[in-house]
């Protein structure tokens, strides 16, 4: 062996030794991961409750540091709840004789001290005159003291525009008012008005909070700190600034720990907490790391329905959260629950949808040792569109990844249904098809062609809906009957609209969904000579609007409805003795959205573009409504279409999911608790629950005068009998379902537009339409 | 000794190649065969089906229209991008100014897909500024009598849209490619030719055009990709089912992709990987077939 090789040999072994070295400490690292599965879940994590408020209308809760708190709104008294519950109102009423039209932006003190925005009301051209020379759409602010004395404020410094808008107050423990505009912080005197400029800021400060002498100013960018005793900006906190760069699609709410102990107190005991969205979280002030102490997704604060608005910091560390939409909780520790859910359900939709998010937290209470993990394809912050999500969705399902619970609106059901991912409900319904708690027709009307299975359960339906005066909208029955009721109208008014259609698309919006169903035949092809009469039918509308109403108007229609984000096609049956905002349109054409409290009246949320404002008919007298029917008969639109997955991974919680989406006091609380878009609920014990007038607590309900837009008090007006009855019996009768995301409806409406436009004929549109369908019919 | 380090140096070649390679069987070939098995199994119940999914890619009728429009594209396509390009790389080549040519052809490659979209609209539609030219031009000139405004890609003209798109954004980036391949030649051999009375039409058919063979041969296989990248501006101005006649390959996965159609999708991804496995082997086998040639003249 030569000494070269002996080198070579020993570097070789060296080498050796070396890869066994690392591939031991691997199969160890390997075997120590794989070791503990089987450890015990610990006990104990936070949990909440909701707290009953003492009214409606609080918009600003302001807790106080011996755990009572103060809530105010526009609408409502301050009302201060002290720790014990003892709750006292300051009805003030004072409001409308100092001019004060909306109040907004509250301030708040420990001794009941108020400071708010607001802007007036003017009575004279003069008066509005005098406001707008020193800056149009400034707020003005006032001041009422903890002793009640009160007096506009009239803000002034040498810093200080008039025409700066401040959006956020804050009282500090001494008393002192601090407010931030959308560049800079301010100290404001309560009794002289006087303002001073603090620090310049990018962005609008959200929140105050105040440790000691430091007042902390956060906005979505940076907290700022500030020594109140120095009077100086002190150097950014790295630590919290991160936290709320990171947090930014939502509000930070923060809140100290023992805010009124000494200010000498030692730094590193001062204890901050902040709540978002994704949790609760603990920072010890001058720490380095901010500590999560509750999981968003497990407590109130994930539901993205509300933003936290207050948080209040209880004794044991127990907290109270106020949030948006006048809702409040109290978390608490719950030794007694797992640390960790053990089982997780998924809940899919293609957006957000209000109702699951809130199915999600009863069933979570209900169930607390299981994670709801409610996921949206299009959350609103990563701008993905439909077609991207569907296609993220598909790829999860490949891979095997399906979520438990799968919400199909805007989704093509029978597809899913057709490639084995939703599982055939028929089964599962036959207990609700026996007790006839649901509306069987509406169930039968979700059976796919295909297979003739029901795979989709809808929790709310919406009914297409006219109404008008009679002499217009007499026996208006399918597409042809709302034509002639519109020639009709508009030999009477060749000037102005006179269907709710600003645009082409608003036209087809309106007339498709009772019209669709129509174009299939039974073999799934399409019905070329039912489509060439429905753009017959969508032709002769358009013109007939089109010819009162100039291309300039039109426009200008389009954008005042932009502005005010209105969807025409909204009706609802409300409380008002007053009738309807109709506008200047004759006919109106929607969808039944919601029962408000009560069904005897009618009204759109359409503003009258004659007088910019609403005005009222008595309905009885002059208008009635019917069903609208189109070339379908009696349509639906299906909302909340839920359906479980074939391959899900906890069927069982899918279907007590699904047991929960369909049970009574999930259809009662949801609508009871003001969401009332929602559409009218397929369980007819809820329907009829929610139109039981004895279940009403109010007999009165604000309006405005058409005049002078006043705010009046008017009684309420509750349904009658055949009122009622009208609505069960739409319910009964309806047996066709609409649903949107299919190909057709998009083919059809984008064909629609080149035939209302003149390029094409109603026969070509359909020719169009089904040439455009034979490649995916082919597909 | 010497024998047994050489084949430690070769085992040691393949040892630094295999990171390399394990990526690619990782991430390609794999997947790649995991695609080959879905092509025989259901999708939904994982069920055998041999090979019914590719009868029923044959005997689908949108697999039919896509394959004959992804044919025509790329007949129509390849040979006007690569004639184009040549000939203005030809034109190019002797200018002094060529430099600054070239950058302005390259400008189109750098305009993002939805600028080049939003053109496309503002010129085709049917408030478009073709359609404002043309109406103007019929009144003015009554040459075009009774003139009517069209959606260009919703007509028979969408195919024609497409490719001139196409060959806006793609021409500049051959021009450069052949005149790297033109620069190559050695210019000693077209100056004698010249010198011993060669035209323009001999230079070009027995010095020019062997010389570019290995070229026409990349050029080709780029102009191939650029036809099939294509398909991300044609989906975005005229979406999934776009005139029939622009109705590609493409759109069919896509379409599919969304209809959870993952066993036929599998199929047809294996047919096209055989097929264009087939022509990269025939091309290069003529490629090489002619550079044996010319090396034996």
């Amino acid at each position: 062996m030569s000494p070269g090789g002996t080198v070579l040999e020993k570097r070789e072994s060296i080498r050796h030794g070396l890869l066994r070295a690392v591939v031991v400490v691997m199969c160890a690292m390997l075997l120590s991961a794989c070791g503990s599965e089987e450890e015990e879940n610990p006990m104990g994590r936070y949990t909440d409750r909701e707290v009953k408020l003492p009214g409606a209308g609080y918009e600003y809760m302001h807790p106080c540091p011996d755990g009572g708190y103060y809530l105010f709104g526009n609408d409502a008294d301050l009302t201060h709840v002290a720790a014990d519950g003892t709750v006292s109102r300051d009805k003030w009423g004072w409001e409308d004789n100092a001019n004060i039209h909306v109040k907004f932006s509250y301030g708040i003190s420990d001794d009941g001290a108020v400071i708010f925005g607001y802007t007036p009301m003017f009575y004279s051209d003069e008066e509005y005159e005098a406001y707008a020379a020193e800056g149009d759409n400034r707020y003005l602010y006032y001041y009422v003291s903890g002793e009640g004395e009160r007096h506009p404020l009239s803000l002034y410094g040498a810093d200080y525009q008039k025409a700066t808008n401040l959006e956020t107050f804050a009282f500090a423990p001494d008393g002192r008012i601090y407010a931030a505009s959308d560049s800079c912080v301010y100290r404001i005197n309560g009794e002289s008005g006087e303002t001073e400029s603090l620090f310049a800021t990018t962005g609008q400060i959200r929140e105050f909070a105040f440790v000691g002498d430091t007042m902390l100013a956060l906005n979505t960018e940076q907290v700022y700190l500030y020594d109140m005793a120095g009077e100086k900006v002190l150097s950014d906190n790295s630590v919290l600034s991160e936290f709320a760069k990171s947090h930014q699609s939502g509000r930070i709410v923060l809140a100290v720990a023992d805010q009124s102990a000494e200010p000498a107190k030692e730094e590193g005991s001062r204890v901050l907490y902040l709540a978002c969205r994704t949790g609760l979280y603990r920072y010890v002030w001058g720490g380095s790391v901010i500590e999560q102490i509750a999981d968003g997704q497990m407590v109130a604060l994930g539901d993205s329905q509300y933003n936290p608005y207050a948080l209040q910091v209880l004794d044991q560390e127990q907290f109270r959260i106020y949030f948006s939409g006048n809702y409040m909780v109290e978390m608490y520790y719950d030794e007694t629950l797992p640390m960790e859910p053990s089982k997780e359900l998924t809940v899919y939709s293609l957006e957000e949808n209000g109702r699951i998010r809130y199915a999600g937290r009863l069933f979570q209470k209900e169930h607390p040792d299981v994670l709801v993990r409610y996921e949206t394809g299009m959350d609103g912050d990563n701008a993905v569109s439909r077609e991207d999500a569907l296609k993220n969705l598909n790829t999860r399902i490949l891979a095997g990844d399906v979520p438990d619970v799968i919400i199909l609106d805007d989704m093509d059901m029978e597809q899913y249904a057709d490639k084995g991912v939703l599982r055939e409900l028929d089964d599962f319904l036959t207990p609700y098809m026996e007790d006839g708690s649901l509306y069987q027709n509406i169930l039968e009307g979700m059976r796919t062609t295909e297979k003739d299975k029901i795979y989709g359960v809808p929790m709310s339906v919406e009914l297409p809906l006219y109404f008008g005066e009679q002499k217009y909208v007499d026996d208006m029955q399918g597409l042809e009957g709302i034509v002639a009721g519109a020639e009709r109208a508009r030999a009477e008014h060749p000037e102005g609209p006179l269907i709710d259609t600003p645009c082409q698309e608003d036209l087809f919006n309106l007339i498709i969904p009772v019209c669709l169903p129509a174009w299939t035949r039974e073999d799934g092809s399409l019905d070329t000579a039912s489509l060439a009469a429905f753009y017959q039918g969508a032709e002769r509308l358009w013109e007939l609007d089109s010819a009162g109403l100039s291309e300039e108007k039109r426009i200008k229609w389009q954008q005042d409805l932009s502005e005010e984000g209105s969807d025409l096609t909204n009706i609802m049956f409300g409380q008002y003795e007053d009738i309807y905002h109709i506008g200047e349109t004759w006919i109106a054409l929607g969808y039944l959205k919601n029962t408000w409290y009560g069904m005897t009246n009618l009204h759109t949320r359409m503003e009258n573009y004659r007088n910019g404002y609403s005005y009222y008919k008595k309905l009885e007298d002059e208008v009635v409504y019917g069903r609208m029917t189109g070339q379908a008969g009696k349509v639906y639109r299906a909302r909340t279409i839920a359906g479980l997955c074939e391959q899900a991974e906890e069927p069982e919680l899918g279907e007590e999911f699904m047991a929960l989406l369909l049970s009574d006091t999930m259809m009662q609380k949801w609508w009871l608790e003001g969401h009332f878009d929602g559409g009218i609920p397929i369980r007819k014990d809820a329907l009829a629950s929610l139109l039981d007038i004895n279940n009403r607590a109010f007999a009165e309900v604000k309006g405005w005068t058409a005049s002078d837009i006043d705010m009046i008090y008017k009684e309420a007006f509750w349904p009658t009998e055949q009122e009622r009855q009208w609505l069960f019996d739409a319910m009964e009768e309806s047996d066709c379902c609409y649903r949107t995301g299919t190909l057709l409806e998009g083919t059809v409406r984008e064909v629609g537009v080149r035939v209302l436009e003149g390029e094409l004929t109603p026969e070509e549109g359909a020719a169009e339409v089904e040439r455009k369908m034979a490649i995916a019919l082919e597909e | 000794m010497r024998g047994k380090w050489r084949l430690r140096w070769k085992s040691r070649r393949l040892l630094f190649l295999l990171p390399g390679f394990a990526g690619v069987l990782l991430f390609y070939i794999l997947p790649f065969l995991e695609v080959v098995r879905r092509s025989f199994f259901k999708a939904g119940n994982n069920a055998f089906v041999g090979v019914d999914n590719y009868h029923s890619v044959f005997e689908n009728g949108a697999f039919a229209i896509a394959v004959r429009n992804t044919a025509l594209y790329l007949a129509m396509g390849v040979p006007c991008l690569m004639g184009i390009s040549l000939f203005l790389a030809m034109l190019l080549r002797h200018l002094a100014v060529r430099r600054r040519f070239v950058s302005a052809m390259l400008l189109p490659m750098a305009v993002p897909a939805a600028v080049m979209v939003l053109t496309l609209r503002i010129l085709v539609d049917r408030q478009g500024v073709l359609n404002g030219i043309l109406t103007n031009v019929s009144e003015k000139y009554e040459v075009i009598s009774g003139f009517i405004p069209i959606d260009y890609m919703n007509s028979e003209w969408a195919l024609v849209v497409v490719l001139f798109s196409f060959l806006w954004k793609n021409t500049g980036y051959m021009v450069i490619l052949w005149l790297a391949g033109l620069s190559a030649l050695p210019r000693e051999v077209e100056e004698a030719a010249k010198v011993d009375g060669a035209g323009r039409w001999q230079s070009w058919h027995y010095i020019i055009r062997p010389g570019l063979s290995g070229s026409f041969y990349t050029i080709g296989m780029l102009s191939v990709l650029q036809i099939f990248k294509s398909y991300r501006e044609v989906w975005m101005v005229a979406g999934s089912y776009p005139q029939e006649q622009i109705y590609f390959l493409q759109h069919l996965l896509q379409n599919w992709y969304l209809k959870l159609e993952f066993d036929r999708m599998a199929a047809l991804t294996v047919i096209l990987s055989l097929v264009l496995l087939v022509v990269c082997l025939l091309l290069q086998k003529r490629l090489e077939q002619r550079e044996k040639r010319a090396k034996r003249g």
